[in-house]
Order: structure tokens, then C-alpha cells, then sequence
């Protein structure tokens, strides 16, 4: 009908934004696998290109989705609080682009007791990812509200396994012989590897005021 | 020339004041243009006014006898009270002033038909109670299908925008169904116009006063309904129109503002006190009881100057 035809076009474009952010998210997570085994080479800066391009694309489709919007598809309160969690979905795809341009740009290598760890927060971030995509699909849909909220109390507790593994490597990485510099510079790597799902748990409570404000 | 002059007034400040209850709230969330509001306002309220304007037109008609120069009296004092009150920034029912000042004239007369006036007070009395309970239950059935439908944000959101639309739609025919008796009533007991024609141009007289002066009064409104959500202003705006159009079957003009403030109330049952103005509404209030007992008093005033 007529009537919904403009935001059938947002619906498919989020769908696209969301694809985007976990395709980005895949991405990163096989690039990391390739770092760890086989170092910074080649196929690893290929993998970061493509992230890139990747996260282009979420952006693009970010700006894409603001742009029907604002061709007022939509309630305008409903426009609002879509940005919103399009704007906190977003920073996943930025993260990942970050974090693997830091690891070519500054040659970064993970030293091997930091491996099966870094493997597991990853691993953990790719589920919060796809729980919080779950989530917006459903606050947007018309999933029932018990279950909007066991996706964001798994997005919660997967954010805390991750810190706490942030914290157990942070802790085996000052405990180890590394020099200070690089210390730091793990640390860093490992607090923007944490920050995933911590965008994950920020997005997660907006969807959750976004799915109480639209109960009536 | 004189009452067609007063009643031109007393139709388009009605149509300023009034349209904002239909429509303010669709305007104030950018549902639709303030340009198309009133547009579609104009439309429906002289429809509304042509199709079922007589019940208020025969009420007021019959209230108390009229003449050429007790139509104008009663015209303008009416149309004084509510220029004098919106200067004053007081909520003033157009309703209330144009029955004020029949009141004021038909008392001068020795002249009342008391009974007409005990349904008219009784309706007034009714108008808010009626739009609390109504809004009470339309948000509460509403409420029971949405959550039975379960509707996607896509499918939800184009429905109550067009929701909103057709009610603003429907409150504006009940507005001019209603409220055309306040000005075109006197003129049709004192055999000026006929009253097809009467009604008629009541409704082209709130249609322009929405036309080119209710863009103050529909902000304000919208801004301050809007706080409420989407849902709970269409419930409001649904309660207003079935009130109002209830009473205009009945044949009694009553207020749409006292009818808004009636549907809000109702929200405030629904989801808590707390979110109403304890201090505006006894402000409201003041407003509306002073509004008659001011319009008869200067059509009492202005009867004495004459027949004096």
C-alpha cells in the first residue's frame, strides 16, 4: 500500500545497515585470526582494506537511511530515536576499522598468551553483535517485550565476560617482560577490542528506553 | 450590514481559537502542515456546520426571542467577552459567550425559555466529564487492539498519522456542527438569513477565522498535547470529536476547549495526576465560569442602552 511504501524503503535499508555492521564485524574477526597466526602480511592488510570498505558501506547506507527520514518517513519521534540507535550501532563498524588500522599502521603483534583470549573476546563480541541486531529487529518489529529484554540482558552479560577477560589480559600483559611501550600499547589494543560490546551495551539500553517508549 | 459584521467576528475569532483543538496536536508533531490543517479544517467545519448545525442552531433560537437589533446586542457582546478575554490571556469559551449574551438579552426581555438554559448548563457541565470518561475508555479499548495487532514501527507509525488525520477531520465537522449555532443562530431567530443559508455562512465564518488567524493558539496547543505521545493525542482528539458531536445531535453548543481538557484529563486517569497543571486548570476554570456571567452582563448593558 501507499501508505507504507516509504518505510518499507527504511525498513530494507536498516535491514542492509545491520548486514553491513556484521559483515564488518566478520571481517575484523578473520582478520584477527589471520594476525595471530600468520602475522602482518599481504592478505592481512587485504582484510583491513576490505573492512574498510565495509564499514564505507554501513556509513553510507547510515547517511542513506538520515536522508528518507528526513524525507519524513515515520512519526517524527519514532525518526528521532531510529537515528539514534543507527548513530550507536554505527560506532561497532567504526570500532573495527579502528582497531585493525592500529594493528597495521603502529605493526602491532599479539604476543602468544594473549592469543586465546583476544580469540574468546572476539568471539564474544561477534554474539553481542548479532543479540543486539536481534534486538533493534525486534523493537522495530514486533517482538514481545519479554524478549526484547532477555536480548539485552544477554547483551549485558556478554559485556561483562568481555571485561572480564579485559582485565585478566591487561593483568597478564603488565605481569609479562614486554617493554613498558609496548605494555601500553597491547592495553590499548585490548580496551579497544573491549569497547565493542561496550557500544553494544550502550545501543542495548537505548533500545531498551526505545522499546518502553513505544508500549502503549 | 451590523450583524452580519458581529457574527463575521464572532465566527472567525471562534475559528482562530477552536481550530487548534482539532488539529493542534497533528500540526505540533509535524504530522501534517499547519497550511494543509487548516485547509482541511475550513473544509470539514463547514460541512459539519451545513449538515448538522440545526440541533444548537434551534436550541440558541429558542433561548429567547430575537429581533434585528437584539442579533446584533447579543453578536457583539459576545464577540467583546471573547476579544476582551483573549487580550486578557484567559481560556474563554466562545460558546459560553455567545449563550452569555442571549442569556443577558432574553433576561432584559423577561423573556427565557429556562428550560433550554438548565440543558444548556447541564451539557456544559457534561462536556469535560463526558470527554474524561470517553478518553478514559478509547484509550483503554485502543490500547487492548494494539496490543492484540502487535504492529511493526512501519506499519504503526503511517497508521496513526492518518489516524490522527481523519480524527482532526472528524473533530473539525463536529466543531462546526457544534459551535455553528454561536454565530448564526440569532441571526436565523431574528429571520436574517434562512437557515440553510445561516448555516452556511457560520461555517464559512469559523472556516476563515481557522483560514488566516489560528496559527498562535494551534502551536501552543500542539506543543502542550504533544508531550503526551501519538497515541494518547489521537485518543484525545477522537474523545473530543464523539464528545462534541454527541452534543451537537443533542442540539447544545458546548466548548471543544473544555472538551480537550476533559480528554486530557482522561490521560492523566489513565497514566497519573501528576501530569496535570493543578494551577492552569484552576485557571481554565475561572475563565469559563467568569465567560458567561461577562457576556450577559454587557448584553444586559448594551439591551439597557437601547431600550433606553
Amino acid at each position: 500500500m501507499f501508505l507504507f511504501n516509504r518505510n518499507q524503503v527504511v525498513l530494507a535499508k536498516l535491514d542492509d545497515f545491520f548486514t553491513s555492521n556484521i559483515q564488518c564485524l566478520d571481517l575484523f574477526s578473520e582478520a584477527i585470526d589471520h594476525l595471530l597466526k600468520n602475522g602482518i602480511d599481504d592478505v592481512f592488510c587485504e582484510k583491513v582494506a576490505s573492512t574498510h570498505k565495509k564499514e564505507s558501506k554501513a556509513d553510507d547506507v547510515r547517511r542513506e537511511i538520515e536522508e528518507v527520514l528526513y524525507r519524513k518517513a515515520l512519526l517524527p519521534e519514532s525518526r528521532r530515536d531510529i537515528l539514534q540507535m543507527v548513530e550507536l550501532t554505527d560506532h561497532i563498524a567504526n570500532r573495527c576499522e579502528s582497531i585493525l588500522n592500529q594493528l597495521e599502521t603502529q605493526r602491532v603483534m599479539l604476543p602468544e598468551f594473549l592469543h586465546g583470549d583476544i580469540k574468546e573476546e572476539i568471539r564474544i563480541s561477534v554474539k553481542c553483535v548479532d543479540a543486539l541486531v536481534a534486538a533493534a529487529k525486534g523493537v522495530l518489529g514486533s517482538m514481545a517485550p519479554k524478549k526484547v529484554q532477555e536480548l539485552v540482558a544477554a547483551i549485558d552479560a556478554y559485556e561483562s565476560e568481555c571485561d572480564t577477560l579485559e582485565r585478566k589480559m591487561i593483568r597478564a600483559i603488565f605481569k609479562s617482560e614486554l617493554e613498558l611501550a609496548e605494555k601500553l600499547l597491547l592495553k590499548e589494543i585490548v580496551l579497544q577490542v573491549g569497547g565493542i560490546t561496550d557500544h553494544c551495551e550502550n545501543a542495548a539500553d537505548f533500545l531498551m528506553i526505545f522499546h518502553i517508549k513505544r508500549q502503549v | 450590514m451590523l450583524p452580519y459584521l458581529g457574527a463575521v467576528f464572532l465566527g472567525w475569532s471562534l475559528g482562530a481559537n477552536d481550530s487548534a483543538n482539532t488539529f493542534g496536536t497533528a500540526v505540533g508533531t509535524r504530522i501534517v502542515s499547519y497550511r494543509n490543517a487548516t485547509l482541511l479544517i475550513a473544509l470539514f467545519v463547514t460541512i459539519g456546520a451545513y449538515m448538522q448545525g440545526s440541533g444548537g442552531i434551534e436550541t440558541l433560537g429558542k433561548l429567547t426571542p430575537q429581533t434585528d437589533h437584539t442579533a446584533v446586542i447579543c453578536l457583539f457582546a459576545a464577540a467583546i467577552t471573547v476579544a476582551a478575554m483573549t487580550l486578557l490571556k484567559l481560556p474563554v469559551s466562545t460558546s459560553q459567550a455567545a449563550i452569555g449574551s442571549i442569556v443577558g438579552v432574553g433576561l432584559m426581555q423577561k423573556s427565557l425559555d429556562l428550560s433550554r438554559l438548565t440543558k444548556v448548563i447541564v451539557c456544559w457541565i457534561g462536556t469535560p466529564l463526558g470527554a474524561i470518561v470517553i478518553c478514559f475508555i478509547i484509550y483503554h479499548v485502543l490500547r487492548i487492539v494494539i496490543r492484540i495487532w502487535q504492529p511493526s514501527i512501519f506499519v504503526y507509525d503511517p497508521v496513526m498519522r492518518w489516524a490522527l488525520i481523519v480524527c482532526g477531520c472528524y473533530s473539525a465537522y463536529a466543531l462546526g456542527a457544534n459551535n455553528v449555532a454561536n454565530v448564526s443562530a440569532v441571526l436565523i431567530s431574528a429571520e436574517i438569513l434562512t437557515p440553510i443559508d445561516g448555516r452556511l455562512f457560520g461555517g464559512l465564518a469559523i472556516a476563515l477565522g481557522a483560514l488566516t488567524f489560528s496559527r498562535g493558539v494551534m502551536t501552543t496547543v500542539g506543543k502542550g498535547i504533544i508531550k503526551l505521545d501519538v497515541f494518547s493525542s489521537l485518543c484525545c482528539v477522537l474523545s473530543l470529536a464523539i464528545t462534541v458531536h454527541i452534543y451537537a445531535v443533542a442540539g447544545v453548543p458546548v466548548s471543544t476547549s473544555q472538551g480537550i481538557i476533559g480528554a486530557v484529563l482522561g490521560i492523566g486517569f489513565v497514566k497519573g495526576l501528576q501530569t496535570v497543571n493543578g494551577r492552569m486548570l484552576v485557571r481554565v476554570l475561572c475563565g469559563w465560569l467568569a465567560t458567561p456571567f461577562i457576556a450577559a452582563a454587557i448584553a444586559a448593558l448594551l439591551m439597557f442602552l437601547f431600550l433606553n
